[in-house]
């Protein structure tokens, strides 16, 4: 029923953004989008210890800032798109593996870098005249969707998607292996430290792909506990796809009649919702 | 079978060990707070270094491939998961990793071996709770599951019974004699509960100060042996059903 529900709204969603003059493009955009931060979901689930998600981990603010900044200095779409998978896999290995922050510290830098990235940006507002406003709205509601609107790029992005969600699903008993930590992972005869890089960069990777598809919007998608374990149901990973799916149309419907800065309410919103699922589904005695 | 030749622990002592591990024996480790049991065990997983020979089966342990590890040794270091939100059977099943084909799901075999080992540990009632939740006995025995259903020829278990309620204690005991029934498999435990290892093992190593002090018959463990190396007056008695020794404190001593 709720299922049907999402469906329905999704759909509503979809022929109101066409409606109000979108490219078809955007649709896709954010289902991409969507679909990478789902992926974002499922290998936060496997990285030891699990962490805070896009949003909250930082993520999104410290591929903002970088984003901000390039624009300031190169004023070029096409140097973002470069430089952004390069800043997130360096954010990825510096914080998760360099510094090594655990779950706690992951959320507190997170925080920071919002607020951080919320000051910079309200500076440059005031008092940079050159500053490019507009550029805000790309990072929030998706730089790529914002500048590309040719559907053939976003259809071309979602088959690589498909393929990396079928191999996340067979690699769901590795995946659970590491999320049991190095000397779990390292006594199944398996490189902990290889693997820990993959998993790295990979998130970073989609990280970056969340942000130019979908934005911090993109980020917001995931409302519940990404399906996990060493047995992933194909109808309960299906449907907490189409979840996520639907919701990033139903977000990309709110931006287009909003605006971007929908993202401020839905900041609070997701925050909301992670501290609940993290106290009510991660603190257990024995973690 | 496992040998160790002059071995010498990282605890700044010079005493070499060298001992052999009969395939398909039970060993208990026994000795006071900081005698090197569980730097024993870790050196003998290849999980610390330590000087000397180690070999399995007659080969190196620094020999073995990544691969071939987990086919020769499974240790359990005491230590909880990082993440505990998987389900019991997830996490066991995790246990089988290192048998099926990378990518591949698990075969049947190996989804009737988590099962026996469920039923073996007595975890039926949990199978479907996450690991966090389970109750602290069930969560070690769940632990101490997960290191025998890898089915590795030696299995090293660094104190497996702390903590474990007496009902628990019966359950490790019959797993653990099961483990070795067919003769392939051998076990060597530390554990600070030396009735535990009288009732359990075939032979017991006291260690002290980074050196093994004696290698006896469980039969052969009494009072003054304990008396001399954990300095401590117990009452040692005999079990009515294998004449094994029972350690026992004196109340108020």
């Amino acid at each position: 029923m709720a299922f049907a529900f999402a469906l329905a709204a999704a759909t509503a969603a979809v022929c109101t953004v066409l409606a109000v003059g979108k490219s078809p493009a955007a649709p896709l955009w954010y289902a991409a989008g969507g679909y990478a931060c789902f992926l974002l979901g499922r290998i936060d689930a496997a990285s030891p210890p699990p962490a805070p998600g896009y949003l909250h981990s930082g993520s999104a603010a410290f591929m903002s800032l970088a984003a901000v900044i390039v624009m300031r200095f190169f004023a070029s779409s096409v140097a973002v798109l470069c430089i952004l998978p390069v800043f997130a896999v360096l954010f990825e290995l510096y914080t998760r593996r360099f510094l090594a922050l655990g779950r706690r510290d992951t959320a507190l830098v997170g925080f920071a870098l919002n607020a951080i990235f919320a000051v910079l940006v309200l500076f440059m507002l005031r008092a940079d005249p050159r500053f490019d406003a507009t550029a805000l709205s790309g990072l929030f509601s998706g730089l790529a969707g914002a500048s590309i609107g040719a559907v053939g790029v976003p259809a071309a992005v979602i088959p690589a998607l498909i393929v990396l969600h079928v191999l996340s699903r067979r690699a769901a008993p590795e995946l659970a292996l590491l999320a049991c930590g190095k000397t779990c992972f390292e006594g199944a005869g398996l490189n902990y430290e290889r693997a820990r890089a993959a998993l790295l960069c990979a998130r970073g990777m989609l990280s970056s792909l969340t942000l130019l598809c979908a934005g911090w919007l993109g980020g917001s998608v995931l409302i519940g506990p990404a399906p996990r374990g060493a047995k992933i149901g194909l109808a309960h990973d299906l449907s907490a796809l189409a979840e996520c799916l639907c919701f990033s149309q139903i977000l990309l419907l709110a931006s287009s009649l909003v605006g971007p800065l929908i993202i401020a309410p839905l900041w609070f919103v997701a925050t909301g919702v992670f501290f609940y699922y993290k106290n009510r589904w991660r603190i257990f005695p024995h973690a | 079978m496992l040998e160790l030749q002059g071995v010498r622990l990282p605890m700044g002592v010079e005493t070499p060990i060298s001992l052999e591990f009969e395939t398909g024996s039970v060993t208990a480790i026994v000795g006071p707070s900081g005698s090197g049991k569980s730097l024993l065990l870790a050196a003998a997983a290849g999980r610390i270094p330590a000087r000397g020979d180690i070999r399995i089966d007659g080969r190196p342990l620094s020999h073995l491939t990544r691969r071939e590890y987990p086919l020769y040794i499974s240790y359990f270091d005491g230590g909880s998961p990082p993440d505990t939100g998987d389900t019991l059977y997830d996490f066991l099943l995790l246990a089988r990793a290192h048998m099926k084909r990378f990518l591949y799901p698990y075969g049947e075999h190996h989804l009737q071996a988590a099962e026996s080992v469920i039923e073996a540990f007595n975890l039926g009632e949990y199978r479907t709770h996450p690991l966090g939740i389970l109750p602290s006995d069930a969560f070690r025995r769940a632990l101490i599951a997960f290191s025998v259903l890898r089915d590795s020829e030696l299995l090293l278990l660094d104190d497996p019974v702390a903590g474990l309620g007496i009902r628990s204690l019966g359950i490790v005991q019959r797993s653990l004699a099961r483990h070795t029934m067919g003769g392939d498999r051998t076990v060597v435990f530390a554990s600070g509960d030396l009735s535990f290892a009288a009732q359990t093992a075939d032979r017991i190593l006291i260690m002290d100060a980074g050196g093994v002090a004696e290698d006896i018959a469980p039969e052969a463990l009494d009072a003054d042996i304990i008396r001399r190396y954990f300095r401590t007056e117990v009452l040692v008695s005999r079990n009515i059903y294998n004449g094994r020794p029972e350690v026992h404190f004196f109340p108020g001593v």
